[in-house]
C-alpha cells in the first residue's frame, strides 16, 4: 500500500512537470465539457425553414399553407414563384424542403377531382428530413381528411360516421422511453462518455509509456492519478446530465455509477495493453485515440448494430463503450430490469484482464 | 524553382517518411478511418426492424393487417405475443423495437363501418429504429384506409430529392471524411513541426521558402489522399457525386490549402510530437458537431456555428461539399464558402509565416 502511494506521488510530480500531461487531465476535459454543455444547452430545435410554391393562390391553398405553417417544426420562410427558384434556395442552404401546390387546386377539390400536395425534401440531412416529413404529412393528411368529412357532412352524414368513413383505421401512437423524442437525452450522455473514454486512454498512455517497470504495484501507482481525476470528471458529468439536462433516471443509479467507473478502468486497461504491445508513446496515443474515436460509430446508438454487416456486428463487441451505452440507455431511459444490464457489466469487466497478457513484456527492459 | 526550395522540399519529405508515427497519422489514418467508418454505415438503411404483434382480434381482418406489416420493407413481425408483458420483455432485451396492438373489436368495427384503433408502442430510445417502425406501421394503415375509406381528392406525395433512399452513410460520411482530413493534418503536421528539424535549419533559408516547401509537400500528400478518398472510397460505398468535377476539385483544393495553413500555424505551438495528438484527437467530435452536418444548425446555439465557421475550414468545406456533391450546386451557389476558405487560408498563412519566423529567430538566438 505504501509503495503504491510512493509511485502515486512520483506520478503527481511527473504530471506537474509535463505540461501536456497536466492539460490532458485538467484543461482539455474542462474545455470539452464546456463545449458540450453549451452545445446541448438549447432546449428543443428551432423551426426549420422551408419554401412554398403556390400556383393556385386560392383560399383553400392558403388554408393548407396555414395548416402546415402552424405545425410545430417548420416555418415557411419563402414563397417562391417556381420550383426552380425553390431548388436554388435549397442549394444555397436557405431551406431544407419545398412544398408545391398545383394549379386549380381549389377547383379540383370542389369538383371532387384528384389534386396534389407535394413535398420536395432535400434529404441531405436525415434529422431535418424526418422532422419536416412528419410535420407536413400530418398537416396535409388532416387537410385531406377534413375535405372528405366536409363533403360527407354536406351530404347529411352524421359527424361520428363521417369520421370513420374518412379514416376507418386510426393509429394511436405511444412513444416509450423517450416520449419527448429529445435527442439530448441520449446524445449528451454518449458524447460526454466518449470524452471520459478519450481522456482516460490518453492520460493512461502517457502514464505507462516510456518507462521501465519492476512491479505490478508500480503500474497501479502510476495510473491512479488518472483514475481519480477521471472519476471526478465523470461524477461532474453525471451531475450535469441528471440535474441540469434533466436526463430521465428511470432505472438504477448504482448500475450507472458502476458502469461509468468500469468504463474508466476498462479504457485504462486497454491503454496499458496497447502500451505493452507497442512500447512507444506516439503509437500508443495514436492507437488508443483512434480506437476511442471509433467507438461511437460501433456502439449502434445512431446507426443500429442490427443494420451493420455481420463481421462488423462482431466488431461492436470489441468496444467496452458499446456495453456502457447499453447500460446507460437501459437504466436511465428505459428503466429496464437489472438482469438485462448485468451481462453488459460482466462483458466490460472482461477487458480489465487485458494488461495481464502484456505484464511480462512491460516489465522487460527496453 | 530555386535549388534551395527543392532541397527544403526533399528534407520535408524525408522527415515524414522517416517517422513511422507521422506516416501512420498523416498518410494511413485517413484511409483507415474512411474504411472503418464507411463500412460501419455501409448498409445505409435499416430494413426489416423486428416488432411484435399482439393480435387480440384474431380474425381474417387482423391477419391481413399482419401480413401487410410483414410486406413492409421497413419492419418485420418477428414475434406474436399473447400479452403486453411478454412483448415488453422482448423490448428490454432489444429483440424488438415496437409493439403493435390489435384490439378485439378490430374486425367488428371495420365491418360495422365504425372507426377502429390500432395502438403502436415504439421504442423511442433509438431514433432510426423508431422512425422505421413508425413509417412501416403508418404506411400500412394508410394503405388500409385508402382501400376502405371514401377517397379524399387531395393526394399527398413526398419526394426526397438528393438522398432518395435516405442512406445514413450518404448523409454523414462526407462530413466525417472532411473532418478526418483536417484533424489528421493538424496532428500529423503538428508532429512534424515539433520534431526538431536540424537539416532545414542548417540551410540559411527564409521563412517564406520554408512555408512554401511545407505547403507544397503537404498539398501533394493530401492531393493524393483526397483524390483516392473522393473517387475510390466514394465509389465503393456509393456516396453521392452529383456535382461537376471542377466544382468538387475547387472545394477540396481550397479546403486542403486552408487546413494545411491552419495545421502549420498550430504546429509551431508544439515541442513534442505527442502534444499534437493530445491536443487534437478529442476535438474531432466537437468539430463535426459545430459544422451543423449531423444535428442541423437549428438544434444548437447559433454562436457556436458562427465560431466554428470563423475558425475552422471544416465548417465551410462540409457545407460547400454537401451542396455540390449531394445537391449538384454550382460554383456560384457556394461562392460564400469558397470565399471563407480563401480568407482562412490567407489569415492562417500569415499566422503560419509569422510563427515560423519567430521560431527560426528563437533557434538562431539559442544557437
Amino acid at each position: 500500500m505504501r509503495s503504491i502511494y510512493r509511485y502515486f506521488c512520483s506520478e503527481i510530480r511527473r504530471i506537474r512537470e509535463n505540461r501536456f500531461y497536466l492539460y490532458t487531465l485538467t484543461l482539455f476535459p474542462a474545455i470539452a465539457l464546456l463545449i458540450f454543455v453549451c452545445y446541448f444547452s438549447k432546449s428543443g430545435i428551432d423551426l426549420l425553414p422551408i419554401a412554398v410554391t403556390d400556383y393556385d393562390n386560392s383560399p383553400l391553398s392558403r388554408k393548407v399553407i396555414e395548416m402546415i405553417n402552424i405545425s410545430p417544426s417548420v416555418n415557411i420562410e419563402y414563397k417562391t414563384s417556381s420550383s426552380d427558384q425553390s431548388l436554388e434556395l435549397m442549394r444555397r442552404g436557405k431551406i431544407y424542403a419545398s412544398i408545391l401546390i398545383p394549379n386549380n387546386f381549389e377547383r379540383d377539390i370542389l369538383r371532387n377531382n384528384n389534386t396534389h400536395i407535394e413535398l420536395y425534401n432535400s434529404g441531405t440531412n436525415i434529422s431535418t428530413n424526418g422532422f419536416i416529413e412528419n410535420a407536413v404529412q400530418t398537416a396535409a393528411k388532416s387537410f385531406g381528411a377534413g375535405v372528405v368529412i366536409e363533403t360527407l357532412l354536406a351530404r347529411g352524414v352524421d359527424s361520428s360516421h363521417a369520421l370513420s368513413m374518412a379514416m376507418p383505421v386510426r393509429l394511436s401512437e405511444h412513444l416509450l422511453f423517450n416520449p419527448w423524442l429529445n435527442y439530448t437525452y441520449y446524445l449528451a450522455p454518449c458524447f460526454l462518455a466518449m470524452m471520459i473514454m478519450i481522456f482516460t486512454s490518453l492520460a493512461t498512455s502517457i502514464a505507462v509509456c516510456d518507462r521501465e517497470y519492476y512491479s505490478f504495484v508500480q503500474i497501479i501507482g502510476v495510473i491512479l492519478p488518472t483514475n481519480i481525476v477521471m472519476t471526478l470528471f465523470a461524477t461532474i458529468i453525471l451531475i450535469i446530465l441528471f440535474c441540469w439536462f434533466q436526463v430521465p433516471l428511470n432505472g438504477n443509479l448504482l448500475f450507472i455509477l458502476l458502469a461509468t467507473y468500469l468504463l474508466i478502468i476498462t479504457y485504462q486497461a486497454i491503454a496499458i495493453f496497447i502500451a505493452g504491445i507497442t512500447k512507444s508513446l506516439h503509437l500508443t496515443l495514436s492507437l488508443t485515440g483512434g480506437y476511442s474515436v471509433l467507438a461511437f460509430t460501433f456502439s449502434g446508438l445512431t446507426f443500429p448494430v442490427l443494420a451493420m454487416a455481420e463481421p462488423l456486428q462482431l466488431l461492436t463487441h470489441l468496444f467496452p463503450f458499446t456495453y456502457y451505452i447499453n447500460v446507460f440507455i437501459d437504466q436511465a431511459l428505459r428503466g429496464a430490469p437489472l438482469y438485462v444490464s448485468a451481462p453488459n457489466l460482466a462483458y466490460m469487466t472482461i477487458f480489465i484482464i487485458l494488461p495481464l497478457f502484456v505484464y511480462k513484456r512491460l516489465c522487460q527492459k527496453n | 524553382m530555386s535549388k534551395k526550395l527543392t532541397t527544403l522540399i526533399s528534407i520535408e519529405y524525408q522527415t515524414i517518411f522517416k517517422n513511422s508515427g507521422v506516416i501512420l497519422i498523416l498518410i494511413l489514418a485517413p484511409f483507415i478511418y474512411a474504411l472503418l467508418y464507411g463500412s460501419g454505415y455501409a448498409m445505409q438503411v435499416v430494413d426489416d426492424v423486428p416488432i411484435a404483434v399482439i393480435d387480440n382480434s384474431n380474425s381474417s381482418c387482423s391477419r391481413e393487417f399482419i401480413s401487410l406489416l410483414n410486406a413492409s420493407p421497413y419492419i418485420t413481425t418477428a414475434y406474436q405475443t399473447p400479452d403486453i408483458s411478454n412483448a415488453k420483455e422482448l423490448l428490454f432485451n432489444r429483440k424488438i423495437y415496437g409493439i403493435v396492438y390489435i384490439p378485439e373489436s378490430y374486425d367488428r368495427a371495420l365491418l360495422l363501418g365504425q372507426q377502429s384503433c390500432i395502438s403502436l408502442y415504439c421504442d423511442a430510445s433509438y431514433f432510426l429504429m423508431y422512425r422505421q417502425v413508425f413509417k412501416g406501421v403508418t404506411d400500412v394503415i394508410a394503405d388500409i384506409n385508402q382501400k376502405q375509406a371514401i377517397q379524399s381528392p387531395v393526394i399527398y406525395q413526398s419526394h426526397t430529392l438528393f438522398n432518395p433512399y435516405l442512406g445514413y452513410g450518404s448523409f454523414i460520411m462526407p462530413a466525417i471524411l472532411l473532418v478526418i482530413l483536417q484533424q489528421t493534418a493538424i496532428m500529423g503536421i503538428g508532429m512534424i513541426g515539433s520534431i526538431s528539424n536540424q537539416h532545414s535549419l542548417s540551410y540559411n533559408t527564409t521563412p517564406i521558402k520554408r512555408l512554401t516547401a511545407k505547403v507544397i509537400v503537404y498539398s501533394s500528400i493530401y492531393g493524393v489522399t483526397t483524390s483516392i478518398i473522393f473517387t475510390l472510397i466514394y465509389h465503393i460505398f456509393g456516396y453521392p457525386t452529383n456535382g461537376t468535377l471542377i466544382t468538387a476539385i475547387t472545394v477540396i483544393g481550397s479546403y486542403i490549402l486552408a487546413f494545411i495553413m491552419l495545421a502549420i500555424a498550430i504546429s509551431t505551438l508544439f515541442n513534442k510530437p505527442e502534444q499534437a495528438i493530445l491536443s487534437t484527437i478529442w476535438t474531432s467530435i466537437p468539430v463535426l458537431l459545430v459544422s451543423g452536418a449531423s444535428l442541423p444548425i437549428e438544434a444548437f446555439p447559433k454562436w457556436m456555428y458562427i465560431i466554428g465557421e470563423l475558425l475552422l475550414p471544416s465548417s465551410s468545406a462540409i457545407s460547400a461539399y454537401i451542396k455540390v456533391q449531394s445537391m449538384g450546386a454550382t460554383i456560384v451557389e457556394i461562392s460564400n464558402e469558397i470565399l471563407y476558405l480563401w480568407t482562412l487560408t490567407a489569415i492562417y498563412g500569415v499566422i503560419a509565416l509569422l510563427s515560423i519566423k519567430k521560431r527560426m529567430l528563437r533557434r538562431t538566438t539559442k544557437s
